[in-house]
Order: structure tokens, then C-alpha cells, then sequence
């Protein structure tokens, strides 16, 4: 039997009007991926003025929805044209459309197809930005969106000025780089003391550091947005229009 | 993958057999779609018709098949099919928005179904699908 891959072409034919897809990673759990891609959709839409899409990739712990402060998640009635939904201007998906606040506790080995449903069900409007959030490490999504949509995909790496954090992003480098995608840079986040030599580490590609912002934990806390935050947004609008400049945007 | 999506990827696939010379003409395509896909055969055929038109595929045979979704648990090994799952939605669930909610989850998805059932007989979530899972071309005949 001829093996057919009928998800390429589905998701071409989807990916078709997006310009950029910015792949937000990291190789550590925890160092912000979700509030760096929240933010900085946030700011390209509010102060760049660019048509931006959103989608959260992170099948295990999908957690935008929480960060752009949707309390009552619309549901999916019936899918007709399956295109994203629209909130605050930003183009959106996430799991959480379709099962809501409940775990999704799939196998490895489903892992992918899921990764490929998504892909391939939904098409997205004529966007020059989607950004997507993506679970940490080099796993199918990074893989997938690279194999898929090389041409269109660049990567905005997150990590934590800490040592450790760096060695272990290094690695995740040297994989984009054999995956031939083009990196936009470094967003060093939650930093207290960055290293002296931390640019000349990172080759200066570092586009934004933001510190540690006490008030991002307070108002998660009380079940708010971050960014409802004028401090914190400057550190995105600051990011935002770095990402324009490099984009040619 | 809604059925359009998925007549975009099959024609767009099938078309690529031909311009890469692996075959010359494609007289007929058997397409086994999964229960739990949930795909609606008619809007399925009508969208692999319409996106043939005017192209080499255009009066090719298409012939879309229902296979049964069947599930087996991991921790007790007890195995159920899609209609039991159905059947527990319908005794099970008594809002009608989130029932429509779960099947248009697996409509789009297939796998959101790992979040809102569990084994029938254990109540594991642990289980997986042995068959019907996919949309797959399964035959082609051409020359």
C-alpha cells in the first residue's frame, strides 16, 4: 500500500496566509514560555498594530487561557469551518477549547497525531504572526511545526539567567540549528543577577531581560491577567517591537 | 480533521502520486474513515468530488468505509466500542452542550476523547484505541 501523508498538504493548505510562525521554547519547564507568548501577543496586537494568531501547543499543561484572563472559556458547539477563535483581536486556540479545564491524558504514542489533528484542523486567518506556545523540550510539536512549516517557523527561545538553564538551552540550539530554522533570540525571564559574560554566552542574541516582577505572581494569584500591568507590558512592548524589526513587520 | 481539511489532504496527496509519475491515472480510492472521527461521509465524498474537478483525478471512484472504533484498557484489558461510549454519554451526561461539546472535541481532535471517558469496567483512564482511529487511504487502483 502507497502511504499517503494527507496532513502535509492539510496543513500547508491551513498554514497558508500565517507569514511568520514564532515558536516560543525553551529546553526547562517553568522558566515563563507561556507568559513570554501571552505577552508578547498581547503587545504585537495593542502597540505594533500586527494581526497576530495564538495557538498553545502545550497538550499537557495548557495554561494561556489562564494568563489572558478568560474566565468563561467558550466551547465549540458546532465546528463548521474550524477556524480559531477570535479574543481581544488575537486569533486563539487552545486545548482548552475542546476539553475545557479537564486533564488530557493521552499516550506518548497519540502524541503526535494529536499534534497533527491540531495542526491540520485548524486554518488560520491572514496572519503575520502566530505565535506558538509550546511544551518544554525537543518533542513532537517543535518537530512537527519544523518538518511541516520550515519556511515559515522562527523560534524565540526562553530561558533563566541561571547556569544551568543556559547549558541546557545550548543544546536545544544546536538541535533548531540542524533543524535549519531560523532563531530570532533570547528572552532571559524571572532574572535576578545575570552572569557577566551571559551575551557573549548566548552569542548576543539576547533581545529582552525581564526581571523577576513580583507583581506577575499577585495577580495570577488573584486569578487576574499580568498584564493588565503597565511595568509589565513595558517589558513586552520593548520585546514586541523588537520581534516587528526583525520580522521586517 | 474536519471533512474538508482531510478531501484537501487526500486529493492534494493523490494528485502528487500522479505529477511524480508513480502513477498515470487513479480509477479508484477506498478511504476507511474511524468511527470516532465522527466524519460525515456525504460532506466528505462531496468536498473529494468538488476539490477533483477539472483535475486528473476528476472522475476517479472514491469510496468512503466506516471502520468500528474499538478501545482496550491497559490496566484491566477489558475492551469496548465507540457505541458503548456513546451510549454512556447519552445515561451519563445530562447537559446536551457539553455532550455535543465532547463529539465535536473528537470530530477535531480524535485523542480529546482521553479526557472524558475512562475504562467501563475499571474506570482507568489508562486505555487505548485499537481500531478506528484514523482516516486513512487504504486502496488505490490506477495504472
Amino acid at each position: 500500500m502507497t502511504y499517503l501523508n494527507i496532513y502535509q498538504y492539510a496543513i500547508k493548505h491551513n498554514f497558508r496566509n500565517v507569514k511568520h510562525v514564532l515558536l516560543v521554547c525553551s529546553c526547562k519547564g517553568g522558566v515563563g514560555k507561556t507568559f513570554i507568548a501571552c505577552g508578547l501577543a498581547k503587545a504585537l496586537t495593542t502597540r505594533s498594530k500586527v494581526s497576530v494568531g495564538l495557538l498553545d501547543l502545550d497538550l499537557y499543561g495548557f495554561a494561556t487561557h489562564k494568563l489572558l484572563g478568560l474566565k468563561d472559556l467558550p466551547k465549540y458547539e458546532k465546528i463548521e469551518d474550524v477556524t480559531p477563535l477570535k479574543i481581544n483581536s488575537i486569533y486563539y486556540f487552545t486545548p482548552a477549547l475542546l476539553v475545557q479545564d479537564r486533564a488530557f491524558p493521552i499516550h506518548g504514542k497519540y502524541r503526535e497525531k494529536t499534534v497533527l489533528d491540531v495542526l491540520a484542523g485548524i486554518e488560520w486567518p491572514s496572519i503575520d504572526v502566530l505565535i506558538v506556545d509550546s511544551p518544554p523540550g525537543i518533542g513532537e510539536e517543535i518537530m512537527l511545526l519544523c518538518q511541516y512549516l520550515q519556511d515559515k517557523v522562527k523560534v524565540l527561545l526562553v530561558a533563566t539567567c541561571d547556569v544551568l538553564a543556559i547549558s541546557i538551552m545550548k543544546r536545544l540550539e544546536t538541535v533548531l540549528d540542524d533543524l535549519k530554522v531560523q532563531k530570532l533570540g533570547y528572552v532571559l525571564n524571572m532574572c535576578t543577577e545575570c552572569p557577566p559574560d551571559i551575551e557573549r554566552t548566548l552569542g548576543g542574541h539576547v533581545l529582552t531581560v525581564i526581571p523577576q516582577l513580583d507583581e506577575v505572581r499577585v495577580l495570577i494569584q488573584a486569578g487576574a491577567s499580568p498584564y493588565v500591568s503597565e511595568r509589565v507590558m513595558s517589558y513586552f512592548n520593548d520585546l514586541a517591537g523588537k520581534i516587528t524589526s526583525l520580522l521586517h513587520l | 480533521m474536519h471533512e474538508w481539511s482531510l478531501a484537501h489532504g487526500i486529493v492534494s496527496s493523490l494528485l502528487d502520486l500522479i505529477s511524480s509519475g508513480k502513477l498515470k491515472k487513479i480509477k479508484y480510492v477506498k478511504i476507511s474513515v474511524g468511527q470516532l472521527v465522527q466524519i460525515d461521509r456525504e460532506v466528505l465524498f462531496i468536498a473529494l468530488q468538488e476539490l477533483s474537478r477539472e483535475t486528473p483525478l476528476e472522475g476517479t471512484v472514491f469510496d468512503i468505509v466506516e471502520e468500528e472504533t474499538t478501545f482496550r484498557c491497559n490496566n484491566c484489558g477489558h475492551v469496548w466500542s465507540w457505541r458503548e461510549v456513546l451510549q454512556l454519554l447519552e445515561r451519563e451526561v445530562s447537559d446536551s452542550q457539553m455532550k455535543t461539546m465532547i463529539l465535536e472535541a473528537a470530530h477535531l481532535v480524535p485523542t480529546s476523547i482521553f479526557a472524558f471517558t475512562r475504562c467501563p469496567n475499571c474506570g482507568s483512564p489508562n486505555f487505548e484505541i485499537l481500531t478506528g482511529l484514523d482516516v486513512k487511504v487504504v486502496e488505490i487502483l490506477g495504472e
